[in-house]
């Protein structure tokens, strides 16, 4: 009985797959030469893009059909973007912060909650905040908040040890913080 | 919670709204995007790139579902092997301090019978008669495939000793009791016969009911009640061989 249930999860999971393929390998694809500018290494990136997909199915299948899009192209984007890293050499640590736990410094005066209820913002305004932040912050943001990924899970694509997760953490989301208060003002 | 931490807390609220309806507003666009990709010939999927990547995808759904099995099965193992931990250790502090079930469970035992084996308690062992007092007399006597399956000593002084054949379940029994400590009464109702005897030049009584011979006879300081279900010729044998101590 449960072979039978893994074989009908099995075939489920290669039929979302393959919907995923055709509906967006073209889209990949373009991504994937966009960051890269190399033809060549386009099917390669697509591919191991599809591989990390497929590991993170239960993630994928628990996304909006607009998140699990947006999804599927920061995954090809940062497959592309480790490529390039491993191409060149360059796949140390890029982030060198302070070690020290910031976390008590995300105070601002104006995170008072009566601030916040008082002040006007709209939905759009808000989202629009997200795109004020540096690409690295918002996506690692996203990672964690959205897709719910660990520190192991977040680390592997930072290229980094799961351990500094934290503190890249604390600071995107004090930059984020800054940003949405601002835009409140 | 503070004011503090109310803040906080609502901050990541909103956060996680402005994340989220980014992504929203990204992946529509994305969509939007993908269908004017897929319309484009450039980008169109080759019949090539389409064979590779179901296969892609077939391998790693397999892939997947092998990882998923493993991970399924340590578990299982992990958990059998804790309960496994659990019973040896409980098992074993009842062999060591329980002597009810260490000598029940050395009495068990598989015997090949013929073809066919059988997994019990050892019933062709004797019980052993060192809890037995010296005063205990037991027959030397006794038909051929019956053995001594139980021999007790009660409270009122009484031995009581049992002799079972296996292949057709017959029991003899005896019950040797102290002449100081009871009276013994014959049941006389309904027999199918009566007769005095004398075993060992001491008057006894034999008694069939049933199908059943009941052999009483009295020595110096006992009663013997013999009861089984045999002839009366052996059920006199058995009784003349009872050694009185």
């Amino acid at each position: 009985m449960l072979g039978v249930i893994m074989s009908i999860e099995d075939d489920s999971d290669k039929e979302f797959m393959k919907n995923i393929f055709e509906k967006y390998y073209a889209t990949m694809k373009k991504k994937a030469y966009e960051v890269t500018n190399n033809r060549n290494v386009v099917e390669d990136i697509v591919s191991e893009a599809f591989v990390n997909l497929i590991r993170h199915i239960d993630t994928v299948r628990g996304l909006t059909p607009n998140q699990r899009a947006s999804y599927i192209m920061l995954t090809v984007k940062n497959t592309a973007i480790n490529y390039i890293r491993q191409s060149s050499r360059a796949s140390e640590i890029v982030y060198v912060g302070n070690e020290e736990d910031v976390s008590d410094h995300l105070f601002d005066p104006r995170m008072e909650p009566q601030f916040i209820l008082d002040a006007k913002m709209e939905y759009n305004e808000l989202c629009d905040t997200i795109r004020r932040l540096p690409e690295r912050e918002r996506n690692l943001l996203i990672c964690k908040y959205i897709f719910e990924m660990d520190d192991q899970a977040i680390s592997r694509i930072l290229k980094t040890k799961p351990n500094n997760v934290r503190q890249y953490l604390t600071r995107a989301r004090r930059h984020a913080y800054k940003i949405i208060l601002e835009g409140r003002d | 919670m503070n004011q503090k931490d109310h803040g906080q807390e609502l901050m990541d609220v909103l956060l996680k709204t402005a994340l989220s309806g980014y992504l929203e507003q990204e992946g529509a666009k994305i969509i939007e995007e993908a269908k004017e990709n897929n319309a484009d010939p450039d980008l169109r999927i080759s019949p090539e790139e389409r064979e590779m990547f179901y296969k892609l995808i077939d391998a790693e759904a397999r892939k997947k579902k092998l990882r998923e099995h493993r991970k399924r099965s340590k578990r299982i193992l992990n958990r059998a092997a804790i309960i496994f931990l659990v019973v040896l250790v409980g098992f074993g502090t009842c062999m060591l301090t329980v002597d009810a079930f260490r000598a029940k469970f050395l009495n068990m035992f598989i015997s090949q019978k013929g073809d066919y084996a059988v997994i019990g308690v050892d019933s062709s062992e004797a019980p052993d008669d060192s809890d037995l007092p010296e005063w205990a007399s037991l027959p030397t006597y006794i038909p051929e495939g019956y053995i001594k399956s139980s021999s007790t000593l009660g409270g009122n002084m009484d031995i009581f000793t049992e002799y079972t054949n296996n292949s057709n379940h017959s029991i003899i029994s005896i019950l040797q009791r102290p002449i100081s400590q009871l009276s013994l009464h014959i049941d006389t109702e309904d027999l199918d016969s009566y007769e005095e005897i004398k075993i060992k030049g001491r008057d006894g009584v034999l008694t069939k009911k049933d199908g059943f011979y009941n052999l009483t006879w009295q020595g110096d300081e006992y009663f013997f009640v013999l009861i089984a279900q045999l002839s009366d010729g052996e059920v006199i044998k058995i009784a003349e061989s009872v050694e009185i101590k």
